[in-house]
C-alpha cells in the first residue's frame, strides 16, 4: 500500500513538471515526424532498398533452382544483388568476409535452400533470409500439388491469383519500412533511455528539497520507498510512451507490425532498464549535476550505437558492429525490426534478456548503496 | 513516564565525537530544549531518535521501546519537523500534508479530516489549495510543522523550527509550540536561539562539542551562575575598549563588547563596579549608561564554555 503511496505521489510530481512531459513525450512526437518526412527521399518512400549483396550456388539447373530464379528477380527490385559461383567455400568465405551480407546454397538433388548470414548485415540479412523463407513456404507448397496433382499445379502456376493462395509472412506480404517507421522505432527507444533521467530525478529532487529524510524517518519501509521510485518511474514512462506510440501508429500512421503485444513487451523491457539505470546513478553519485552529466554522456552513445540515429550497417566495419553489441539498444532496435517485419520473433528473448540483466545490475547496486546510507 | 531515555549515547564521524557519552531523560508532557551552538551535537541526537543515523555505542528508548528493536512503532508516534524546511514545491499545501500523513496508515477519511486539521493548527487553512511555491519564508515553516503533526504523534521533534524566519511567524510557531504542549505532546526543541529556549521550554539541556554540559530548569540553569553578577555599561566609542584590560580587574569572569554595549560578567562576591567605572573613566571613555543585568542562558552558556551561542 505505501508503495502505492510513493507511485501516485511521483506521478503526480511528473504530469505536473511540463518541460519533462515536453521531454519526453513532445520531443519525440515531433523528432519522429521531422525525421520521418525530412528523409522520406533516403528510404524511398513506400519501397525499401536494402543495397545489400547475396551470393549463391546451385548444383543443378531442376525446379528449384528455376523458381529460385523468380525469387531472385523479386529481391533485385528492392536493391539485392545476387551473384552465382560454383564454389561452396567461396560462399561461405564471402559471407565471412563480409563482401555479402548472405549466401544461399541451393540443392537440387536433396531439394533443400540452406542459408547462411553475416551478423554484420543484421538488418537487410534477416530480411533477406525472411522473404527466403516465405519463398520456400510457397515452393513446398507448389511441390506437394505437383506431386498428387499436377494439372491443378499448372493451373495454379498460370493463374493470376496464385499469390493468394499462400500466406506469406516474409518480405512479399508485409509493408516495407519508411522513414517515418523507421524513426517511429529507433526515437521510441532512443526517448526511453531518458527516462534514466526521470528516474535519477526522483531521488535527487527528493535530497533536494530534503523530503528524503522525512520520508525515511516516517513508518514507510526503506525497500517500499525503493520498489516505489522504481515502479513510479516505469509506469509513467510506459504512460508517456504510449502516449508516443499511439501517436506513431494513429496520427503519423506509422507501421508497428502484426504483434503489438511483443512490442509492447520489448518497449517494457527497455523502461525497466532505462529506469534502473537512471535509479541506479542517483544512488551510486548523489549529486544531481554529477548524475544528470553522466547519464547525458552515456545515452547518445548507446543510441548511436544501436542504430538510433542510422543504421550502422553502412559502415561495413567488423569493430564498430561487434562494439554495437555492448549497446542494449542494438538490441532491443533489432528484435523489434525483426519483429515488425519479418515476424521473426529471434532476438526478442535476447533483448528482453540484456534489458533486464543491466537493469538488475544497476538495481543491485543502487540497492547496496542505499543500504549503506544509514550506517554513516 | 520517561518519553525518551538516553544513556552513554556516542556517535563518532572519522574522528569527531559528534555525540560524546550523553544520557538524558526526557519526560511526558516537557518541552524540552536542546540549546547549543551549530555543531553540538543536538541534530546528530534528533537524527539517531528518527531513526535516520545508527550509533556508535549507547542505548535509546522513545516511549519505553528500543528503536532499532521497535523502529516502526516508535515511528508512528514521532513527528519530525526538521530544520530544512522539507516539503514539495509542486504539490499543493494540502497534498503535502496528506501525503506525509498517509505514510502514517491514515486513510480516508479520517486522513482527509486531520490534515484539515494540522492546516488549520497552523494557520494554512485558506492556503490549501495553493502551491508552496507562493507561500513566504514563516508559511513555508508553518507548513513544515503541519506535515509533521497531522498523524497526532505522541514526541515532537522540532529541529531549529525558527531558522530565518519573521518575528510574527515565530511568535506563531513559538505559541503553536506551546498549544501542542497543552494538547498533551511532549516536545523537543532544539535551538542556537536562547530567547526562544527560555521563553517556551519547562526542561533544558545546554550541548557543546557533542556533550550536555548542564541540564535542568531554566531557574536551576541560571542558578549556576548565581556566583555572578552582569554589568552592561554602554559607552560613546566602543572601539577604544580593551577587553584584555578589562578581563585583568579583580572579579571579572567574561567580557562581551558588541559595538558600544559592553557586557561584563563578574563574581558576585567580588564588588568591582568600581574599578569598572575607573578603567572606562581613566582611558577617557564616555560612559552613557550602565546597568545591572538578571543572567540569562547565553551568560550561563558562555560562563560555561567562555563562547557565546552563536559564535
Amino acid at each position: 500500500m505505501n508503495i502505492i503511496k510513493i507511485v501516485i505521489k511521483d506521478i503526480k510530481h511528473n504530469l505536473k513538471n511540463k518541460r519533462a512531459m515536453m521531454m519526453m513525450v513532445l520531443f519525440p512526437i515531433v523528432l519522429m515526424s521531422i525525421l520521418g518526412i525530412a528523409l522520406s527521399g533516403v528510404f524511398e518512400g513506400e519501397k525499401i532498398n536494402l543495397n545489400t549483396k547475396v551470393i549463391y550456388s546451385s548444383t543443378g539447373n531442376g525446379n528449384l533452382q528455376k523458381a529460385f530464379e523468380g525469387f531472385e528477380g523479386r529481391l533485385k527490385n528492392i536493391g539485392v544483388q545476387f551473384l552465382k559461383t560454383d564454389s561452396e567455400h567461396e560462399g561461405i568465405n564471402s559471407v565471412k568476409n563480409a563482401a555479402y551480407s548472405a549466401y544461399i546454397k541451393i540443392d537440387e538433388s536433396a531439394n533443400k535452400l540452406t542459408f547462411y548470414k553475416n551478423d554484420r548485415f543484421d538488418f537487410s540479412a534477416g530480411l533477406v533470409e525472411s522473404a527466403l523463407g516465405s519463398f520456400v513456404e510457397k515452393y513446398n507448397l507448389y511441390y506437394e500439388i505437383g506431386k498428387v496433382n499436377p494439372a491443378a499445379l499448372n493451373e495454379i502456376v498460370s493463374s493470376k491469383t496464385n499469390s493468394e493462395l499462400v500466406k506469406t509472412v516474409g518480405l512479399e506480404k508485409k509493408r516495407e519500412p519508411r522513414a517515418k517507421d523507421y524513426y517511429a522505432v529507433t526515437m521510441l527507444t532512443l526517448i526511453i533511455l531518458y527516462s534514466s533521467m526521470t528516474a535519477s530525478y526522483a531521488i535527487t529532487n527528493e535530497r533536494i528539497r530534503k523530503t528524503y529524510n522525512r520520508v525515511l524517518i516516517s513508518p514507510l519501509k526503506r525497500h517500499e520507498f525503493f520498489i516505489g521510485k522504481l515502479l513510479g518511474s516505469v509506469l509513467l514512462t510506459l504512460l508517456q510512451m504510449l502516449i508516443v506510440i499511439l501517436f506513431s501508429k494513429y496520427v503519423l500512421n506509422a507501421y508497428l507490425g502484426d504483434n503489438l503485444l511483443i512490442y509492447g513487451v520489448i518497449i517494457l523491457s527497455e523502461i525497466i532498464m532505462a529506469v534502473s539505470l537512471g535509479q541506479g546513478a542517483a544512488f551510486l553519485m548523489k549529486n544531481d549535476t554529477a548524475v544528470n552529466g553522466l547519464l547525458n554522456s552515456i545515452i547518445p552513445i548507446i543510441v548511436l550505437l544501436g542504430g538510433g540515429y542510422f543504421p550502422l550497417e553502412q559502415f561495413n566495419s567488423n569493430i564498430l558492429t561487434t562494439i554495437a553489441k555492448i549497446s542494449p539498444v542494438k538490441w532491443i532496435n533489432d528484435a523489434l525490426f525483426k519483429v515488425i517485419y519479418g515476424n521473426d520473433y529471434s532476438k526478442v528473448l535476447p533483448a528482453i534478456l540484456v534489458n533486464l540483466t543491466v537493469a538488475l545490475i544497476f538495481l543491485m547496486l543502487a540497492s547496496i548503496k542505499y543500504r549503506e546510507e544509514k550506517v554513516s | 513516564m520517561k518519553v525518551i531515555k538516553i544513556e552513554g549515547l556516542v556517535k563518532i564521524f572519522g574522528d569527531i565525537a559528534a555525540v560524546d557519552k550523553v544520557s538524558l531523560n526526557i519526560e511526558e508532557g516537557e518541552i524540552f530544549g536542546l540549546l547549543g551552538p551549530n555543531g553540538a551535537g543536538k541534530s546528530t541526537i534528533i537524527n539517531i531518535i528518527s531513526g535516520l543515523l545508527n550509533t556508535n555505542s549507547g542505548s535509546i528508548e522513545v516511549l519505553g521501546q528500543n528503536i532499532n528493536k521497535h523502529g516502526t512503532e516508535v515511528k508512528i508516534n514521532l513527528g519530525v519537523v526538521p530544520q530544512d524546511i522539507a516539503i514539495y514545491e509542486d504539490l499543493s499545501a494540502f497534498e503535502n500534508v496528506k501525503f506525509f500523513a498517509s505514510l502514517y496508515g491514515l486513510k480516508g477519511k479520517e486522513l482527509r479530516e486531520r490534515v484539515e486539521e494540522a492546516l488549520e493548527f497552523v494557520g494554512l487553512s485558506d492556503k490549501a489549495k495553493n502551491l508552496p511555491g507562493e507561500f513566504s519564508g514563516g508559511m513555508k515553516r508553518r507548513l513544515n510543522i503541519a506535515c509533521a503533526i497531522a498523524h497526532r504523534p505522541k514526541l515532537i521533534i522540532m529541529d531549529e523550527p525558527t531558522v530565518g524566519i519573521d518575528p510574527q511567524s515565530r511568535n506563531h510557531i513559538l505559541q503553536s509550540v506551546k498549544r501542542l504542549n497543552e494538547m498533551g505532546c511532549t516536545i523537543i526543541y532544539t535551538s542556537h536561539y536562547m530567547e526562544e529556549v527560555e521563553e517556551i521550554c519547562t526542561r533544558i539541556a545546554i550541548m557543546d562539542h557533542g556533550k550536555v554540559i548542564a541540564e535542568g530548569t531554566k531557574e536551576e540553569l541560571k542558578s549556576i551562575i548565581t556566583d555572578s553578577n552582569t554589568v552592561v555599561i554602554t559607552v560613546r566609542d566602543g572601539s577604544r575598549v580593551n577587553e584584555e584590560k578589562l578581563k585583568e580587574i579583580q572579579g571579572v569572569k567574561t567580557v562581551e563588547i558588541d559595538e558600544n554595549t559592553i557586557k561584563i560578567n563578574s563574581e558576585k562576591e567580588l564588588n568591582n563596579l568600581d574599578k569598572l567605572i575607573l578603567y572606562f573613566t581613566s582611558n577617557k571613555i564616555n560612559i552613557k549608561n550602565v546597568e545591572s543585568k538578571i543572567p540569562d542562558l547565553e551568560t550561563v552558556f558562555l560562563t560555561l564554555t567562555g563562547r557565546k551561542l552563536r559564535d
